[in-house]
């Protein structure tokens, strides 16, 4: 069971929508989180680096096809900071 | 910044979870397998459901089986390369209480399809195995279409 806990590390428009990207699937490439956000990539590294210390993303850099490749994903200690942000959120509104 | 839920007001909150919803809608959006692809995979399923009903022993719809597996399988290969290609690993295992629930409902669905299908046939019943494999093929078609990350969830977003 999720507890709902606002969690003002992820709240940020960026870093709240990084996570909801990285829900979704096992690991998303960097190039494919910065087009989706449509962000420079040093905003994008910047907050991925804020993620990364509070062990909410995994970075995992691997040659693929002959080429570098920064893959991301979350932890479970994002998801579940993530849902629990969420579900926080939602109380709010639900409390209106 | 916030430091605590008391300085966030409804509204605020209101639309930072219809910018999340949006956001996890396109994301879903993107996540979905190309329909061609989606209609491989959803008539191998359903030709494998009807050969499965179809087998005895003096015939050879076990050969359907076979195929029908290969066929179901290769184009689910071909997905998740592709979607590496794309810069996006799909998920293998259920990662939320939401997904693993959807699985369970899933697999109970088709496994009572494919049971229940294979049983009415060999009591005489001949049509249930066009009809279970059509449903079995539509049920897996729907749900790979709107449910691609196999969180119900998601799926609810997607219909707002």
């Amino acid at each position: 069971m999720i507890k709902a806990k606002f969690d003002p590390l992820i709240h940020g428009q960026n870093r709240l929508q990084i996570c909801a990207i990285l829900t979704l699937a096992a690991e998303i490439e960097f190039k494919v989180v910065r087009a989706k956000l449509e962000v420079s990539d040093s905003v994008l590294s910047k907050h991925l680096k804020s993620l990364e210390e509070a062990h909410y993303v995994r970075l995992s850099k691997r040659k693929d096809m002959g080429r570098q490749r920064t893959w991301l994903s979350l932890t479970p200690d994002g998801r579940t900071a993530y849902s629990g942000h969420v579900q926080a959120l939602q109380e709010i509104v639900g409390n209106v | 910044m916030h430091n605590n839920d008391k300085s966030i007001s409804a509204t605020e909150a209101k639309s930072t979870l219809e910018s999340l919803a949006k956001i996890e809608k396109d994301t879903n959006v993107s996540l979905r397998m190309p329909l061609w692809l989606n209609f491989i995979v959803s008539c191998s399923y359903g030709m494998g459901v009807f050969s499965w009903a179809s087998t005895r022993h003096e015939n050879l719809w076990m050969l359907g089986v076979i195929i029908s597996a290969v066929v179901f399988f290769l184009a689910i290969a071909l997905h998740f390369y592709s979607s590496r290609l794309l810069g996006v690993k799909p998920k293998f295992a259920p990662k939320s209480k939401s997904e693993v629930i959807l699985g369970l409902l899933l697999a109970i669905f088709f496994g009572a399809v494919l049971a229940l299908t294979r049983e009415f046939s060999m009591s005489g019943i001949w049509w249930v195995s066009y009809a279970g494999s059509v449903i079995a093929a539509l049920v897996l078609a729907y749900m790979m279409h709107c449910y691609p990350t196999g969180d119900y969830k998601m799926g609810t977003r997607i219909n707002d």
